[in-house]
């Protein structure tokens, strides 16, 4: 790598890393805004009769171990192991396809019992956190489809390190925020 | 952000699964306990978890030569915990003064 | 297909129809001016698809003045009505198009006037005091600008094609909820504020990787100019801030498309909540305006007293001090929604400790004038307007700070007085100071002197002649937005505040006549070097107007006011030019704000099979211009060189 080469990477992921902290703040909002609707049921079923733990323990541990294999990919990557580079990327894919498919059959199921997010503002609050969440899940598996292609191309060796430092650091954090989804969102109903 | 190890790797990920299976065992086997204790638990796990995958799959940390990234994550947690915390007391403290009187009777009886 | 789109959304009021056929006209006239001069290729290839900072600076100024007018006839309406309509009398506006008016008035002085002033002027002049040939991301830059000019296109196709929204700058809900505005104002509102505020975040994370990665070698933190430091701030004010409002207002939008209940007044819904977040952003955001204008003053008060800016190490600490304030006083702007009084107390006391940063630094200017050598052209004016203006819509936000005064006043016309005095006191001014001290930079001549003095003074005479009637009304009872009023008493303060309105838009008319006359005069008006006012920091030393790479060698800086030290110092080398790599145009701006303004329009009149093929273009797009890797091109040596021989640089 040249000397130029190193700085607009630093650059690259320094800017993508601001936009990161900026979607921080975007869940800190939805989140905030569900802790104080949490209640707000309207007569509807609240949190604590509508969520399965084992549910949400099997989607954190895909979510997680698709965080790992994320972290594999990198790790391969920067070795030159192009083969394992590509499996691992492949089943970090499978896993967050997994892990949205759980999430789907999870809210159609609320949704044909008659509790849409128009039912409550809890459910509101509830349906647009969890959703959020996973729209940004959905985004990173439409991004690792888009730098797959990326990855096998030679005209874009040059910059393709860089994305894919970009998308983990994305993947990492969208787990990151999947601890408070479970903490906050699920296992709270529990106990609060 | 650049030099990850194999060992970081799977010791973030190992950390993180046990601090899930406490989380969650916590609130399965102790859901009779006082509140305020289990509350407490589950958020200092949480609070680990979120360091273990900052330090391991993030690489965050305060080795490399006036790393930005560290301090620019420190100030968006201050950041996220005073809009959250902030709203929560404004909103609680609205709600308080704002009780129906059935709330204000089944509020002062609970006390 | 076209949603509930249908020809009665053209206007039928008169008022309307006159403005949509000015509109149209203008936009007509400016096309065939263009066809006509054969200027297209010109103006894509040079401006349109342009990633340089300077050009986009350039942009969004023209941008922001366009929209300036339009803000200022909304203003005008508002304070007519309200210099006519008193007693029997009902003025001449219905009441809901007052409502839209002072909705659209706040709407675009905020996002589309003040706003984009701030980014053209950072764009323009940040990497220059850097030391730098451009920001960290060209390309995202020129994205920024055109989903900014996007919002404000939807904004004017508001005004033809439907309706505004009628329920405030920041549309409280339930009022702005689906069931007491279901017509397409509020979601007009909504998708405006969401594109352009898509456009600022991205402007944000640019400066601030700028800042922190692109500095010339040799400049630490603690050397940087301090218009740098507060660009630094407020930029991650709004890294901060804004996503808080993209949520809030999705929030409402899901209320409205989906059905949801996060604001609604049933269904177990908190509109206050919605207070609650718009303004966790909405203070933020006035810190956002603000510090860049003190970082202006801090380089325009330094630059005109000939003195190094007093207490640099105090000034950079409270810049940070007032970034981190501003972020935990939010709650005095709803003192009176009805949280307790240790709540109340603890914000009003905040609100009151933020001052104290501000008077820092207000003593430090004061302090760089003392046994200075002050000279009072333009730019100094609009200090010195500042320093009288800006202290006293301070000292009223003081008095509003107190919970108890805040309970008689709040959203009284003495609120309204107070955030003119210091937007226009402190934004504005700052603003315009800085447009008069950097034009030599960017266009290689001056603005016209005297009148520029006459502008300042209707400006000022103006402001004081319009807003302290505002201040008495507020205090004798008088209630914000309100479009009659049954006390004739009143009517003589709003009266004069129509005069003094007046005033302002001589002022502003001069500007205009400035900026024009200054172009036919500009070969008179020529600076004779880059160093228009014998300045102090980096940017003085590149040619006016600067070459696209802005400096030929990148400068090795020492200390404060690097240029000031090279002239006392000087060491004359012989330069050795390399070649550049300079970022290719780009149309991906273009093409995304394109489909953004679809996005938005199809959304307000629920064209929902047209949005979501708005949403694939935009998908499309990004992933397309990933695709491109031809992104650089290189000047050489030599074609710098032959650009370096004949620039007016230092």
């Amino acid at each position: 790598m040249t000397h130029a080469h190193t700085l607009k990477d630093n650059r690259t992921l320094f800017g993508f890393w601001l936009y990161l902290m900026s979607d921080c703040l975007i869940f800190a909002s939805l989140f905030a805004t569900y802790a104080v609707l949490r209640s707000a049921t309207y007569g509807a079923p609240g949190a604590r009769e509508l969520f399965s733990l084992e549910f949400v323990f099997l989607e954190t541990v895909i979510l997680l171990s698709s965080s790992f294999t994320m972290g594999l990919t990198v790790y391969f990557a920067h070795k030159g192991k192009r083969a394992l580079m590509f499996g691992l990327l492949a089943l970090t894919f499978c896993l967050g396809t997994a892990f949205i498919a759980l999430e789907v059959s999870e809210f159609s199921h609320l949704i044909q019992e008659g509790l849409s997010w128009e039912r409550s503002a809890f459910l509101s609050a509830f349906f647009t956190l969890v959703g959020t969440h996973g729209l940004h899940v959905l985004c990173g598996l439409i991004w690792m489809i888009v730098l797959a292609i990326q990855l096998a191309l030679p005209r874009y060796h040059e910059i393709v390190m860089r994305r894919l430092i970009c998308l983990s650091l994305f993947w990492h954090f969208l787990d990151i925020i999947w601890i408070g989804i479970f903490t906050f969102v699920y296992l709270f109903s529990f106990i609060v | 952000m650049t030099h990850h190890s194999l060992l970081g790797l799977c010791t973030g990920y190992g950390a993180s699964l046990v601090l899930t299976a406490l989380a969650f065992a916590t609130v399965v086997l102790g859901a009779d306990g006082p509140t305020a204790v289990l509350v407490t638990k589950v958020c200092i796990l949480a609070a680990a978890q979120l360091v273990v995958q900052a330090r391991y799959f993030l690489h965050l940390g305060f080795s490399e030569r006036g790393d930005w990234n560290t301090a620019v994550f420190a100030y968006t947690f201050l950041m996220v915990l005073v809009v959250g915390v902030g709203s929560l007391w404004i909103m609680n403290n609205l709600a308080y003064n704002m009780m129906t009187p059935q709330e204000t009777d089944s509020y002062m009886l609970k006390r | 297909m076209f949603g509930r789109l249908t020809l009665d959304a053209l206007p039928h009021d008169p008022i309307v129809i006159a403005a949509t056929v000015f509109m149209v006209c203008v936009g007509a006239a400016t096309l065939c001016f263009v066809t006509y001069f054969r200027a297209w290729g010109y103006i894509w290839h040079e401006w349109l698809t342009s990633v340089d900072h300077k050009k986009i600076a350039i942009m969004y100024g023209i941008t922001a003045f366009v929209m300036l007018v339009r803000g200022l006839v909304d203003a005008s309406m508002v304070r007519a009505q309200q210099a006519i309509a008193v007693g029997n009398s009902a003025g001449y506006l219905p009441p809901d198009h007052f409502d839209q008016l002072f909705t659209a008035h706040g709407v675009i002085m905020i996002f589309f006037v003040a706003m984009p002033l701030m980014f053209a002027i950072i764009n323009a002049m940040l990497p220059l005091q850097l030391g730098t040939r451009d920001v960290a991301f060209p390309v995202l830059n020129s994205i920024s600008l055109w989903l900014f000019i996007a919002g404000a296109v939807l904004m004017n196709i508001s005004l033809t094609i439907g309706e505004f929204a009628a329920a405030g700058w920041l549309a409280y809900p339930p009022l702005s909820g689906l069931a007491y505005s279901p017509g397409v104002g509020i979601d007009y509102y909504i998708w405006v504020i969401q594109i352009s505020g898509v456009g600022s975040l991205l402007s944000a994370v640019n400066f601030v990787a700028t800042i922190i990665k692109e500095r010339a070698p040799g400049m630490t933190l603690m050397n940087m100019p301090i218009f740098v430091w507060t660009v630094f701030a407020s930029m991650t004010l709004i890294i901060i801030s804004f996503p808080v409002l993209t949520a809030t207002l999705a929030m409402l939008s899901l209320d409205r498309f989906l059905g949801m209940h996060f604001f609604t007044s049933d269904f177990g819904g908190n509109p206050m909540m919605y207070i609650n977040l718009i303004w966790t952003w909405g203070h933020p955001e006035v810190y956002i305006l603000i510090l860049p204008a003190f970082g202006i003053f801090s380089e325009v008060v330094s630059n005109f007293s000939q003195k190094r800016l007093f207490g640099y190490r105090s000034m950079v600490y409270a810049t940070i001090a007032i970034m981190f304030l501003s972020f935990i006083v939010w709650a005095h702007h709803f003192f009176t929604m009805g949280a307790g009084a240790n709540v109340n107390a603890f914000f009003g006391i905040m609100t009151m400790v933020i001052a104290i940063p501000a008077g820092v630094k207000i003593f430090n200017w004061l302090f760089t004038m003392y046994r200075g050598r002050i000279d009072f052209r333009t730019p100094m004016l609009w200090f010195m307007g500042f320093v009288f203006t800006f202290t006293l819509g301070g000292m009223s936000g003081i008095l509003l700070s107190l919970p108890a005064v805040d309970f008689q006043i709040n959203n009284s016309l003495f609120l309204v007085a107070h955030f003119h005095n210091t937007i226009i006191g402190g934004v504005v001014f700052g603003y315009f100071a800085g447009i008069s001290y950097w034009f030599p930079k960017i266009f290689g001549f001056k603005l016209d002197e005297r009148l520029g003095t006459y502008a300042f003074w209707c400006w000022i005479t103006g402001f004081f002649t319009a807003f302290m009637p505002l201040y008495a009304l507020g205090i004798m009872g008088a209630t914000r937005r309100m479009s009659h009023y049954s006390d004739p008493s009143w009517q003589p303060f709003f009266i004069v505040a129509g005069i003094g309105l007046v005033i302002i838009l001589v002022g502003v008319f001069i500007q205009f006549v400035q900026i024009a006359w200054s172009i036919y005069k500009r070969h008179e008006l020529r600076t004779p070097t880059g160093d228009a006012w014998y300045g102090r920091s980096l940017e003085w030393m590149t040619a006016s107007p600067p070459p696209v790479y802005n400096f030929a060698i990148i400068p090795h800086v020492h200390g404060h006011d690097p240029l000031w030290a090279r002239k006392q110092y000087p060491h004359p080398s012989i330069p050795l030019y390399t070649n550049i790599e300079l970022p290719r145009n780009s149309s991906v701006g273009i093409v995304l704000a394109a489909c953004s303004l679809a996005l938005g329009f199809t959304l307000v009149w629920h064209m929902w099979i047209l949005a979501a093929l708005s949403v694939m273009g935009i998908i499309g797009a990004v992933i397309a211009r990933s695709f491109v890797t031809h992104t650089e091109y290189i000047l050489s040596a030599h074609e710098v060189a032959r650009i370096e021989a004949r620039s007016n640089a230092l």
